[in-house]
């Protein structure tokens, strides 16, 4: 992680980009670990999976970007009332994220995926994002960080869920594929842990080495700029002394 | 004088995994005799189906994992022996695979390879296996019935004494029809001779301990004796049938005393096995399942340490009480 953040530093994109590092480099899921849960257990299918991903996107973003403003604004708040308004606004935009998936998907949505919707009132994906950024960062900032890491999470939900489904069911959105060969453990909860743990760890591997690469790109730049302006000082140096 | 310098073990006991593992594999060879006898030839090829798949597994997670691949070490022949004889002879062949894939690649590998491993590789695999296919893991052929290889003759099945017991009935078996094997159950966990047979032939070559199978089975055989679950409630016949059923006496001897997965010291074996076979007759009272050893096995690998702890503070306050007297 130490040696990312100094290529990008070289790079210059670091304090463009990291806004957008929820989506791969620290996925809430799978590099991270911060909402493992609902991955493991609720996201048995792909339309289970998108429904919670729907929910935690309307969740997310504006509670983060309220509780930028607050903050950015209102100093007075005293930091112990943080979390409780954080999980009033949440609790309160769930409603209508409830009736969202319930017009998109068929109402038993909501018993397919349990207890685990109510839960992303409160996951820890809001609070780590409401506690880092925002204090420092613009609103606008805060939201787009924010949104980058629910739909990190969103992405990472559908792979689980869709793999799930298939390995599990022999269906994709409920359109059969394989009915032959059918893994019923997949769609238990004890399935979905392995297919996370799997994911997780095929997902840092592969940031470990995107890094590398990313380093030896960096290598390669610098020495191509060394020899450009070694270049440039031969050159006027050479018509200085002629 | 030449010297020649080399690290602490300098006196070496012939015991090695290796010879373990090779000894197991002698123990397990009778059982595969005695199903190819019952079920025909289906069983070997299943035997040979899941030595196969778990080696290749086995070589290809070395091989991710950038290791060198060690033909010395036989462990995962022992895994893939051990998963088909604990499921019935009419098994589809990929789950065979499939719970040899689960063993390899999900319980043994990710924890560090060959004796790292927090779970019993064939345990989880059987688990993963019953959980997936519960109609097929708990349905079993009639010994002595032609099972072809591709199962597409008409075969007759039964449910084992397991599942009669579990709905409250007697089963109808008499006493050396048990012990010989003849009666429906798993291609390799049925033949109670046989089986004893190898427990005496490891425990006479050290490779596990009495201590374990013994007490596992002694608590069994009391808790079947007090909670009968047939209903004339005959504790005779009630130990008999709950000892002989299912993979009972098989998991005593070849998961439960397995070296890496079990506490170290004896007093900790002894209560390792005492609270398994506890967790297996509860399980068999109240679980789902017909068969739920298994599941109590892995449950008390992740409690090994705990075990361990415990029977390590036994052994101080007996010490100290000696102590004390003298």
């Amino acid at each position: 992680m130490e040696k990312r953040k100094k290529v990008i530093t070289a790079l210059g994109l670091r304090k463009n980009l990291a806004v957008f590092n929820g989506i791969f480099f620290k996925n809430p899921v799978l590099v991270t670990g911060l909402v493992i849960a609902p991955a493991a257990v609720a996201a048995n299918s792909l339309k289970a999976a998108l429904a919670l991903a729907i929910v935690a996107i309307i969740v997310t973003v504006p509670t983060v970007t309220i509780a930028s403003v607050l903050s950015r604004y209102f100093k007075n708040i005293p930091e112990f009332l943080n979390p409780v308004i954080y999980v009033l606004i949440s609790a309160f935009l769930l409603i209508p994220s409830f009736f969202l998936i319930r017009a998109i998907f068929n109402p038993s949505i909501i018993n397919t995926i349990g207890i685990y919707g109510p839960l992303l009132a409160f996951n820890s994906m809001i609070f780590s994002r409401a506690k880092k950024y925002p204090l420092k960062k613009h609103p606008a900032k805060a939201a787009l960080d924010s949104l980058s890491y629910s739909l990190g999470f969103g992405l990472s939900m559908c792979i689980v869920g869709s793999i799930r489904e298939i390995l599990g069911a022999g269906t994709i959105w409920g359109v059969v594929i394989n009915p032959n060969v059918t893994f019923f453990g997949f769609l238990m909860p004890f399935g979905g842990c392995i297919t996370v743990a799997f994911l997780a760890a095929f997902a840092r591997q592969a940031v470990i080495i995107i890094n590398r690469i990313l380093r030896r790109v960096m290598i390669m730049y610098r020495w191509l700029k060394r020899k450009h302006n070694r270049k440039k000082e031969a050159v006027w140096k050479g018509n200085g002394a002629f | 004088m030449k010297f020649e310098k080399s690290n602490a073990p300098y006196i070496r006991y012939h015991e090695s995994s290796r010879t373990v593992m090779s000894d197991i594999i002698i123990a397990l060879l009778p059982l595969y005799i005695m199903a190819a006898y019952y079920y025909g030839v289906r069983a070997i090829l299943l035997g040979a189906v899941g030595v196969l798949s778990s080696v290749v597994f086995d070589c290809i997670c070395i091989k991710f994992a950038g290791k060198k691949i060690n033909p010395r070490d036989l462990s995962a022949v022992v895994t893939g022996m051990i998963l088909p004889l604990m499921m019935p002879a009419t098994i589809p062949f990929i789950t065979v695979v499939t719970a040899a894939f689960v063993a390899i690649a999900v319980a043994k590998h990710p924890f560090g390879g060959v004796g790292n491993n927090l779970f019993n590789p064939a345990a989880t695999g059987y688990a993963f296996a019953a959980l997936c296919w519960t109609n097929e893991m708990y349905t079993y052929p009639v010994p002595m019935t032609h099972i072809g290889i591709a199962l597409t003759d008409t075969i007759k099945y039964t449910q084992s004494p397991a599942y009669t017991l579990s709905q409250s009935g007697v089963p109808n078996y008499d006493f050396l029809d048990m012990l010989l094997g003849n009666f429906p159950g798993p291609m390799g966990a049925t033949h109670i001779l046989v089986l004893m047979a190898c427990m005496l032939f490891l425990i006479y070559r050290k490779t596990i301990n009495w201590q374990t199978p013994v007490c596992f089975l002694v608590t069994a055989a009391v808790l079947a004796a007090l909670f009968p679950r047939i209903l004339t409630g005959n504790m005779l016949q009630s130990v008999m049938f709950e000892l002989f059923s299912g993979i009972m006496i098989f998991t005593s001897v070849f998961i439960l005393p397995e070296p890496v997965t079990s506490p170290k010291r004896i007093v900790a074996k002894s209560i390792y096995a005492a609270v398994g076979a506890a967790i297996a007759m509860i399980y068999r009272h109240f679980g789902g399942l017909a068969e739920g050893i298994v599941f109590g096995v892995l449950l008390l690998n992740a409690l090994a340490p705990v075990v361990d702890r415990m029977g390590e503070k036994i052994i101080r306050t007996v010490r100290r009480a000696e102590r004390g007297k003298a």
